[in-house]
Parts: structure tokens; sequence; C-alpha cells
């Protein structure tokens, strides 16, 4: 599969501090590739390297197989991008907005061409309507329509879920999926919103005070067939007095209060469940943790 | 780069503030037209004191004239109207960044220096339109109220005659010389937009600039006539008087003459100068900038 993003040693420094340090990876064509990292990782400095809002202090950047710094037009014009809030000019219309940023992108679109795509995001409603009365919702969709009005090939979206109610995740949600599945689109998106990137992306690059930390595949990275559990329990230092005298003594991660981490095979779960049965532990609750968040946080919280 | 000048004219001419200098231009020069319609004879009595029992005998109606007022218009508002020039070519790039748009233009398929060019370049339209608008009000609505006659302009100790039909001419190149000036303070404007992500700053920082300068052109202090004022941006835009200082043989005024062409040219020059370092700045600035707004 062709790569789409090619990066290597891409280094980022401020003054004193490195903001991204020696990073390298590679989106490839198609899917939903999920950037994540705490706040203050280097996620948005290494987006705006990619779109040339900042200039790197050392490493490569390939887009479409096309160095950056020299084919600069040309890979632009190939990309739509929303980065962090979709701040448009409030005094203008929505469908003035759209029909700006299109011909920066070098079309000259008809109403009804800008009014389809307005459509498209449910926004042909309030076209005529000045941003400035938009609820925040409205504004990420039109920010959208913005980023797609050159029906780009690449798409890099910069935390897009930001300020946006249950509702207006779903649609978003909705929408990346439309993209990518239904029409092909690569789709680089960040997020510190853990459970949505779960939903949406096909594949991982977690960066950590500007360092690559891990990169994949989000199946192979989440490894459901080992699975990690933590039970809460009356009293997790008798239950684990309990568990050293079985086979099971050598499954325990941690103990934290009421609560015991164990990693397990899938398959070994319920003959667990059952063997604490036989040993009548007082059982509150028994939880699965290899979301993304559990694995997010054991790369980054030490 | 057409269509891209289109928009940010476009962008401009929708923005309410843009407004503001129109309306604040045309209540000055009617407020002022008004008190010469009504209190000119004052004015004038005031105007020629001192020039001479020779003019004395004059009618004033005859020397508060369209043409006259134009240029009491003129001394007393090109000195401002950089002010207003400042509020939209400030916030011309800082603007954007303020309002979270710059990152959008910026990541678009069009160089930085192309967007600066066309920035600049909408900049110094509506600076035009401002001062064909200062034209239109000070000019032709002055010669409509008051009607032409020949053009008197007090010197010290000199009183300049120009024929009526030995003035419409030197207006013309006045408001191009004008326009050199307010194109100056718009670079210098916009120079300083480039460098800030709150467009406050340059607006107010131009506006501080432009009075002291002003000040220290206008005081009559020797050591300053030539250390300081020859290289300020502010004495040189004062250089459209130069096309109403005729040259007068034995008391008497030649027709079509400007006294000291040689030195609009040269202020013109400076404020070329002033203009290319300013863009020069800003443009080398641009290019190299992170856009972290």
């Amino acid at each position: 599969m062709p790569s789409i993003i090619d990066v290597s040693g891409l280094t980022k420094s401020f003054n004193e501090i490195t903001a991204v340090d020696n990073l390298s990876f590679t989106v490839k064509d198609k899917g939903v590739y999920g950037f994540l990292g705490q706040n203050g990782a280097g996620k948005s400095t290494t987006i705006r390297m990619l779109l040339t809002l900042i200039r790197p202090t050392n490493g490569e950047i390939k887009i479409f197989d096309l160095d950056i710094s020299t084919h600069r037009k040309e890979i632009l014009q190939r990309i739509g991008a929303i980065i962090e809030k979709p701040d448009l000019y409030k005094y203008l219309t929505a469908i003035e907005n759209l029909n700006l940023f299109a011909t920066m992108s070098g079309l000259k679109l008809k109403r009804k061409q800008l009014m389809d795509k307005l459509e498209k995001v449910g926004l042909a409603e309030r076209a005529d309507s000045k941003i400035k009365t938009y609820s925040q919702g409205m504004k990420q969709r039109l920010g959208i329509a913005v980023a797609l009005v050159h029906d780009p090939d690449l798409i890099i979206l910069d935390e897009p879920m930001n300020g946006l109610d249950p509702q207006g995740i779903a649609d978003i949600r909705q929408l990346i999926n439309h993209l990518s599945k239904d029409q092909g689109k690569t789709i680089f998106i960040s997020s510190h919103l853990l459970s949505e990137m779960e939903q949406v992306a096909d594949s991982l690059l977690i960066i950590h005070k500007g360092k690559k930390i891990a990169e994949g595949n989000m199946i192979e990275l989440l490894n459901p067939e080992q699975s990690g559990i933590e039970v809460e329990t009356r009293s997790a230092k008798e239950f684990e007095l309990q568990l050293k005298q079985t086979d099971w003594a050598n499954k325990i991660i941690s103990i934290n209060g009421q609560k015991i981490t164990m990693q397990m095979k899938r398959e070994e779960i319920p003959s667990f469940v059952q063997r604490m049965a036989e040993m009548k532990q007082d059982i509150f609750s028994i939880h699965k943790k290899n979301s993304l968040e559990d694995y997010f946080l054991s790369l980054t919280s030490h | 780069m057409i269509q891209l000048l289109k928009i940010e004219i476009f962008k401009i001419f929708k923005r309410p503030r843009t407004y503001i200098a129109f309306a604040v231009i045309a209540l000055i020069i009617i407020l002022i037209q008004i008190a010469l319609k009504f209190g000119g004879k004052e004015y004038v009595g005031l105007m020629m004191s001192g020039m001479g029992d020779s003019f004395e005998e004059i009618p004033s109606k005859i020397i508060l004239n369209g043409y006259l007022v134009c240029f009491v218009i003129l001394n007393l508002l090109l000195i401002h109207i950089p002010i207003l020039v400042a509020l939209v070519s400030g916030d011309s790039i800082a603007g954007e960044a303020n309002m979270g748009t710059l990152r959008l233009l910026v990541s678009k398929p069009v160089s930085r220096i192309q967007l600066l060019i066309v920035k600049f370049t909408a900049s110094v339209f509506y600076t035009m339109i401002l001062l064909i608008w200062v034209a239109v009000l000070a000019l032709f609505l002055s010669i409509l109220l008051f009607g032409v006659n020949w053009l008197g302009v007090p010197r010290e100790l000199q009183f300049n005659v120009m024929e009526s039909d030995d003035v419409l001419w030197r207006y013309a190149l006045a408001f191009c010389f004008a326009a050199i000036g307010l194109i100056c303070v718009s670079s210098l404007a916009f120079m300083l937009s480039v460098f800030s992500d709150n467009s406050i700053g340059p607006i107010v920082i131009t506006v501080c600039v432009i009075i002291v300068f002003t000040i220290l052109t206008q005081m009559q202090i020797p050591f300053y006539d030539e250390t300081i004022k020859p290289y300020l941006f502010t004495t040189h835009m004062l250089g459209w008087k130069g096309f109403f200082y005729v040259k007068a043989i034995d008391g008497v005024t030649e027709k079509g003459s400007i006294e000291n062409f040689p030195a609009i040219i040269k202020s013109a020059a400076i404020l070329i100068g002033y203009t290319a370092a300013f863009l020069g700045t800003a443009f080398w600035y641009f290019k190299r900038k992170n856009i972290l707004s």
C-alpha cells in the first residue's frame, strides 16, 4: 500500500524547548490514522508542520511522495484540514465563507455547487446566516465543509470533536467513517477523546513529550487476545492471599485498595470468574482493561 | 491573484468597522464646511492679518472659495487620515491571526508572499478609496458650496496667489502625493501587523508613531530641524503643500510654476524608500514566521 505521509527525523525546537523530537512515521493510503498524545505532547506542532504553518528545525516531510519544502502548493491542493477550532469569518455568511476558501483552493463554484456542499453537512438552510449566529457544532460542520470543499485526498483533522455535544461528536464520527469507508479518503486525526478514537481509527501513532512511543494497527496494539481485567472486591489483599494459593497468582499485575488488576488470555476469563465464585469472594465488579484509554495511560502515565 | 484580491477587498468592505473611517471623514469635512460657510469672514480676516494693505480691500467671499476651503481641509486632515488608514492595514494580518483564520489561509495552496501581496494591495485599495472620498468631499463638495476663484495660500511672511485655472492640476498632483504618503503609513501598519497576533497592537503603535513624529515635525526647534526632521516620514508627508508654493518674479506669480519641484520629488522618493523598507521587513519576517495562532 503506498504511503501518503512519510515523516522522518522531524524535530521542532522553540528556543530551549523541543516540542517535537526526532519523530518518524508513515501514514498509508486510505483509512483513519489516529494521532494521540497528552496536551503539550507535540501533536498540534506536528500537524502545523505538515501544513507548512511551522518550519521544522530538522527532518523531512513527504506527502504524496513529494517533499513539502519544494512542492508545497501541489501538496496543499490535495489536503483539507481543520486545525483546532474551525475559526471562520464571523461577519460573513456560511456560503460566503465557503466560497472564499474554495477560491483560495483555486476553485470557482456556483451558488448551486456551494449549496450542495453545505447540504452535505446539514447547513443549507442556514447558508445565508452570518457565522456569528452559529452554534459551536454548526461552526464545526462548516469547518468540515470548508476542509472538504476542494475534494482533498488527505484530510487532516486536529481535535475535530472539541467543544461538541454528544450529537455533534456522533455526527463527526459518522462523517469520518463515511469519508474513509465510502469515499476512500485518508484521514489523519488527532484527538484527546480516546473512546472516540477507538471507534474511528484503524491505525495509531502515540507521542509523548515530542517522541513517538507507539505506532501500528489499532487491533495489534490493543491485543484483544491478551486481556487486562480489573476486579473490585471487598478486600484486594485478602483476595490476593487466596489467589496466591492457586495457578492464578502469576496473573496479578497490581493491587490498589479494593481493586486488583490481572492479565490473562480472553478464553481464561470465564474459568477465572468460576474460580472466584468457588472461593466465595464478594465481587462488586469486573472491568475489562484493554481499552485504548488503558493502553494510552499505561504508556504515558510514567 | 485577481480572484484572491477580490476576496480580500470583499472581506474589507464587508466589515462594518471599515465604514467608520468614511463616516468620520465625512463628519469632519462637513463640520469644517459649515463653520466656514457661516464664519468664513472672520476666518479670512485672521488669515489675511499681517499680509499687508493690498489684501485688505479684497472681499472675503472672493478669497473664501471652494479651492481655499479644500486647502484648509487638507491642511487639517492629511495628518489625521493616516490614523484611519492604520485601522485597516494594522488589522490586515494580525486581525486574521486574532480571529484564527490565518492558519487556514496559510494552509491553502497560496504562497505566503502571494498572500502578503494580495493583503497589502487590498489595504492600498482601501486607502485609495478613502482618499477619493476625501477628494470628493473636500474638493468637489467645497466647489459646489463655495464656488471657485483664485486660490490664495498663506505662508510665512508671504501669500501665494494662483489663478482659478491654475489650481485643479495642483490638487490632482497633491492628491497623488498624499496617496504616496498614505501608502507609506499603510505599509508601516502592515509591517507591524505581520509581527503581531492581535490587531490592537499594530494599530496603536502606528497611531503613536504618527503622533510622536508629527509633533517632532511641527516643533520649531532648530536643533531638530537638521538632526531628526529630515529623516521622519511625517516631515515628507507634508510635501503635498509644495504644489501650492509658486514662483514669483517682482511680486507677480508665475502661472503654472512650482517653487521647489525637486524637493517634492525628494520627499516622494523618501516616502517610497520607507514603504519599500517596511514592506521588505514584512515579507522577510512573514516568510519565516511560525503560525502559532
